[in-house]
């Protein structure tokens, strides 16, 4: 594991995002990514992508926002990618220490490691992990690990048009995402607010300022480290070892008593 | 009040192999557990032909390990779960249950392995001269002043390996499977009842005196207490799934479930090893194994595909 010189992140404030998938462009362009087949309707909204998978290292969610009675619609867009967790539940789960933590606090899928277990799409609570097509190991947004190495941000943030994805310093970053948030509940929008600070995993490094709930724009308002049920898991095999083994030697025994009985039953009769 | 959700959490879809792959490690550990137990604890009681459990254990863990192996999108790099060749060290996390398996299933080997050497020593099989000291090791390990201690933590591997699959899928964001931390107990359960069962096939089909009927219906007392206590914590899981029953009890899967599972794979198996003279005592004992042993895999289709799937 690499000593964390800085760490580095994005503060993608959705209120600014309008959708033009610039993003998902340059993510496709700059990581040599097949363009997906076309045409690839998937029938849901405009949104031709679908989801994060290993071919889709970034995508901008298309959310038709209707109220109940159909008289308010609006769009809200969300450009998503790995969440950089400071407590990274794919990471933790990995079983050959191919999901490592670089330099710039950022989570990176070592592909020479990886053995495609699928393991790390079970352990991340955002379903961002997926198995690429010509890899055949996990896949996800590497905060353009290379483009960082050399100065450089990534190529999603270089390429957004409305400044939607600002890329830096986390600290930077939260406090810039703190002032905004502050601006949009004082010009009425009640409901901005930020997802991914502190109480989330450890933090976001990858983090967004919403215009409603978290629900909304599929993101899990309260997601927890796979481990959570880990323990539980281990005292209940404990539990049921002993019940079974208790049952299981008792069993053995008692058909020696039984025939015992029914000898001494013959013989009495 | 807006109508629009998403949820964008992923299923692994985990290859139809895994399910193999479980049913195998199950009866290879079950057998090992309840023979260890038995040979340690079960007092000065007829324990002839139990031995012969290893061989069933010996028969299926490479054929587990292969199996996992073929599970990997890259098979090739197996050997990265025991070695970080990046670091050079030894690979081993002690927050991913995967890990700790991986560790778990070797570890186990080697006791099925030394086990495997004491059975053949006992019915005198494949006596090589020169793995004599090899053979010496095993018998000492299981009559020697060591057997307890030796049987007792093979056992406590072979349960771990029982489970282990059951953590796994416990420790994920996969709803249903990390709904309870009751799955790893199932496994432990139906790991017994099934490996048992093969175990009592074995001796029913190798069985050409009398010697061996004491311990085959000892072992099958075994397989009706735990069959009870395998229905009650099929049940008990169900409800502790809460909102996430729907996973394993909807259209085809609670078929199978409780169909499937429940009544053929244990309520039928438990009427006919209460009523022997139904089909006559071999035959009942038979049927009655073969049906656990189609009851086990359905449970392990139903409770790893059915989440996977709703997802």
């Amino acid at each position: 594991m690499s000593q964390i010189e800085s760490s580095k992140g994005m503060f993608i404030d959705t209120t600014l995002c309008h959708g033009c998938k610039a993003c998902e462009v340059a993510c496709k362009q700059w990581n040599d990514i097949p363009a997906n087949p076309a045409p690839s309707l998937t029938g849901n909204s405009y949104d031709n992508t679908g989801g994060l998978d290993g071919q889709n290292w970034r995508h901008v969610k298309f959310i038709e926002d209707i109220s109940d009675d159909r008289s308010d619609t609006r769009w809200l867009f969300l450009s998503d990618s790995c969440k950089h967790c400071t407590l990274a539940g794919c990471m933790s789960v990995c079983p050959t220490s191919a999901i490592i933590r670089t330099e710039f606090d950022t989570v990176y899928i070592d592909h020479d490691t990886c053995i495609g277990c699928k393991y790390c799409i079970t352990g991340c609570p955002f379903g961002v992990i997926g198995i690429g097509d010509l890899s055949g190991t996990a896949e996800k947004c590497s905060l353009c690990y290379d483009r960082l190495q050399v100065g450089q941000e990534p190529a999603c943030a270089q390429a957004c048009p409305t400044d939607s994805i600002e890329f830096g310093d986390v600290t930077d970053l939260v406090a810039m995402a703190k002032q905004r948030e502050q601006q949009l509940v004082a010009s009425g929008n009640l409901k901005a607010k930020l997802y991914g600070d502190s109480d989330i995993l450890g933090g976001l490094n990858v983090f967004y300022l919403l215009q409603d709930t978290p629900e909304k724009y599929g993101l899990p308002s309260n997601p927890q480290m796979p481990q959570k049920n880990m323990l539980g898991g281990y005292w209940s095999s404990v539990f049921s070892l002993f019940a079974v083994g208790l049952v299981s030697l008792l069993s053995f025994r008692s058909y020696r008593e039984r025939k015992l009985l029914e000898e001494n039953t013959t013989k009495s009769a | 009040m807006y109508s629009y959700e998403l949820m964008q959490l992923k299923s692994p879809d985990f290859p139809f192999i895994i399910i193999f792959d479980l049913f195998i490690g199950g009866i290879a550990a079950g057998a090992f557990l309840v023979t260890a137990l038995l040979l340690a604890f079960g007092g000065k009681f007829n324990k002839a032909g139990l031995h012969r459990a290893y061989y069933v254990t010996m028969g299926l863990l490479p054929i587990y390990g292969l199996l996992l192996i073929l599970k990997l999108d890259k098979k090739e790099r197996f050997v990265n779960v025991m070695w970080q060749f990046r670091d050079g060290n030894i690979m081993i996390n002690w927050d991913s249950p995967m890990s700790l398996g991986a560790w778990v299933l070797n570890v186990f080997g080697v006791f099925a392995l030394v086990s495997v050497l004491y059975a053949l020593k006992k019915d005198n099989l494949l006596q090589f001269s020169w793995a004599k000291k090899l053979y010496a090791i095993a018998t000492y390990l299981h009559e020697g002043k060591l057997a307890k201690v030796y049987l007792s933590v093979g056992a406590f591997f072979a349960a771990w390996f029982s489970m282990y699959l059951g953590i796994l899928v416990t420790t994920s964001s996969l709803p249903a499977w990390n709904a309870t931390p009751l799955i790893p107990t199932l496994w432990i359960i139906s790991a017994v009842i099934t490996g048992v069962s093969v175990v009592i096939l074995l001796l029913l089909f190798t069985n050409r005196g009398s010697q061996l009927d004491e311990s085959i219906q000892r072992l099958d007392n075994i397989v009706k207490s735990v069959i009870v206590l395998n229905i009650a914590m099929i049940i008990v899981f169900v409800i502790a799934l809460g909102q996430w029953s729907e996973t394993v009890t909807r259209d085809i899967f609670g078929i199978l479930l409780w169909g499937g599972v429940v009544v053929v794979g244990l309520l039928v198996p438990l009427l006919l090893k209460l009523k022997p003279n139904l089909l006559g005592v071999k035959n009942s004992l038979i049927f009655s194994s073969v049906l656990v042993l189609v009851g086990g895999f359905i449970l392990r289709y139903v409770v790893m595909i059915g989440p996977m799937s709703f997802w």
